[in-house]
């Protein structure tokens, strides 16, 4: 399957943190480079960077904008190196390469307070590099200001001199260069000076595109209702009142939760909170937040670790202080509820799911679906939404054994 | 159960349970995706539009409840020719959202504050914006904005600095 024409066809600049994730089971790509998201008829150097055949640089963002300002910082960086203002980058958000793993990390993790940290330099190189091979590519051609003017004037000058096509020809066929020099702080245009964020015009006005709001009019919507213990699991339940309304599809048992599906969001809800459920509360019945404040308040009679000696103890003055400090427990949610889309056919799994490591997300697919993909580590949060989507594809699966439903 | 209502000054007429809270009704049947879903329990003001100008909370407000009524939305707020609301632009100015899911409620309590109260103080500020949850803590600039666009919060842009080291 043609990867560049799939890929092509599902671009989307969404600012929200929607991230589409398309794949095929069969077959491998026959372009000569295996980047995701590759426009048609673009030039791509590596996997962050393409120039479009009309003129404008498209940056995958490989880390997930989640408010901490990435989108904004990584594009700063890459503009600062091709010498364009930020607000001409189009920024994708990138599905899953190999070039786009955290170099400590080894998975395309968006968290570790690593993004920047990790990535400044990558991203920078990248940009850098493609600015070499496209400033090469002017000088062969003779434009007089091919090394000084940024490169939004330089292209406006390939394509008013009529050497566009050539210039686009030419320098899709320039290696990288061995050696790229990144520009000297003194120099910044941009770096430590941009500080308008990139994506605050789509966010108010409604218009950047969160999970949910991928609408795929033929979908049906599916609420879970998991045991209130963790580690629980589903004995019986009864769904008889649930399946009287019309928009009610099914109710079905899905590892251990009960899945609820509807034409719609509230109808799911509704009928969900209709359901008797039998649980068994599973090995951690009956764990409070009162019983794990006696458990630990119970260790500080035992004999404790010496963490950290400073100075001399010959010197203390006999005094000591002592202070218990309880900090309440703060739930670690972010406003929008964790939620995923989830198209499977026989060949494909289309996922739409706020995330923060694509592979991780493309492991719970394999394992849910049956596709080979190998797995990677994961932090306990990019699990969580992992069995969001596990949870959903399972779903997803089972409404194709009814064959009531249109495939 | 039919119910006509207006939303962003387009008429509609949508056949629904008359229990179905608005937020779904816009979102799911016209796709009027501006307006988010936080909690369902009119807790966190994600979503937040105007019945008749007036700030409700969307995910609470049965479709029964809104037969015959005027719905703004997010996407309703913009000026005829595409320019922004006065508010929009100073969320602009102050650089506001983070990861942008509370801003659209946000927006919209702010806009119904400051048109029945142009001249807030910071306590009815407080106090009208309270019901508005923002788990980044946009907060002090949300003030910060809904101060300017009253006149009397000054925009002073941030000094640019001049860090060496790459």
């Amino acid at each position: 399957m043609n990867l560049g024409r799939r890929h092509f066809l599902k671009l989307t600049a969404t600012a929200g943190g929607g991230l589409a994730l398309g794949f095929s089971l069969s077959g491998c790509s026959n372009q000569k480079r295996d980047f995701p998201n590759q426009h048609l008829d673009a030039i791509q150097p590596n996997a962050f960077l393409q120039l479009s055949s009309e003129g404008a640089f498209i940056l995958q963002l490989h880390r997930a904008e989640m408010g901490q300002g990435v989108y904004t910082g990584m594009a700063t960086l890459v503009a600062e190196e091709l010498g364009i203002n930020p607000r001409l980058l189009v920024i994708e958000h990138a599905q899953f390469h190999p070039d786009f793993l955290d170099p400590e990390m080894k998975i395309m993790l968006t968290g570790g307070s690593a993004s920047i940290r990790n990535n400044h330099r990558i991203v920078r190189e990248a940009a850098a590099s493609f600015a070499a091979i496209l400033r090469q590519a002017a000088t062969a051609l003779q434009v007089p200001t091919a090394q000084q003017a940024n490169l939004s004037t330089l292209i406006q000058e390939l394509k008013a001199g009529g050497q566009w096509q050539e210039f686009l020809k030419l320098a899709e066929s320039l290696p990288a260069p061995e050696t790229i020099e990144l520009k000297p702080a003194e120099q910044f245009q941009f770096i430590g000076k941009h500080n308008d964020r990139l994506d605050a015009y789509q966010k108010i006005t409604g218009r950047a595109t969160y999970t949910l709001d991928n609408v795929d009019l033929e979908a049906y919507d599916a609420v879970l209702i998991r045991c209130p213990h963790i580690g629980g699991k589903v004995i019986s339940f009864n769904a008889e009142r649930a399946l009287t309304s019309p928009k009610v599809i099914k109710i079905i048992e899905v590892d251990g939760a009960i899945a609820v599906i509807a034409k719609g969001y509230w109808y799911a809800r509704q009928a969900a909170a209709q359901i008797d459920i039998e649980w068994d509360k599973g090995p951690r019945a009956g764990f409070s937040s009162e019983l794990l404040s006696l458990q630990q308040q119970a260790l500080l009679n035992e004999k404790g670790h010496n963490a950290e000696e400073l100075g001399d103890s010959k010197l203390a003055t006999g005094e000591y202080f002592e202070a218990n400090y309880e900090v309440p427990y703060l739930a670690h949610a972010c406003m929008e509820p964790p939620c995923a889309i989830a198209k499977v056919s026989e060949k494909t799994a289309e996922i739409w799911a706020g995330n923060q490591a694509p592979d991780v997300v493309i492991g719970a697919v394999a394992h849910v679906t049956g596709l080979k993909k190998t797995t990677f580590g994961f932090t306990i949060k990019c699990w969580a939404v992992a069995l969001v989507v596990k949870f959903f594809l399972t779903i997803s699966l089972r409404l194709r054994e009814f064959p009531s439903f249109p495939g | 159960m039919l119910i006509e209502f207006t939303v962003n000054g387009v008429n509609h007429q949508l056949e629904t349970d008359p229990g179905q809270p608005l937020l779904w009704l816009l979102r799911e049947q016209l796709q009027l995706t501006g307006t988010k879903f936080g909690c369902g329990m009119g807790l966190c003001g994600a979503c937040t539009v105007h019945l008749d100008g007036f700030p409700v909370r969307s995910c609470s407000l049965p479709a029964q409840s809104i037969q015959g009524r005027s719905i703004t939305t997010i996407e309703g707020i913009e000026q005829e020719n595409g320019d922004l609301h006065p508010v929009q632009e100073a969320w602009l100015k102050f650089n506001v959202p983070q990861c942008g899911y509370c801003q659209s409620g946000q927006i919209m309590s702010a806009v119904a504050l400051l048109t029945r109260q142009p001249q807030p103080s910071e306590e009815d500020i407080d106090n009208a914006m309270a019901g508005n949850l923002c788990r980044c803590g946009t907060y002090p600039r949300i003030k910060s904005a809904i101060q300017h666009v009253a006149g009397v919060q000054e925009f002073v842009p941030a000094s640019a600095s001049n860090k060496t080291g790459s």
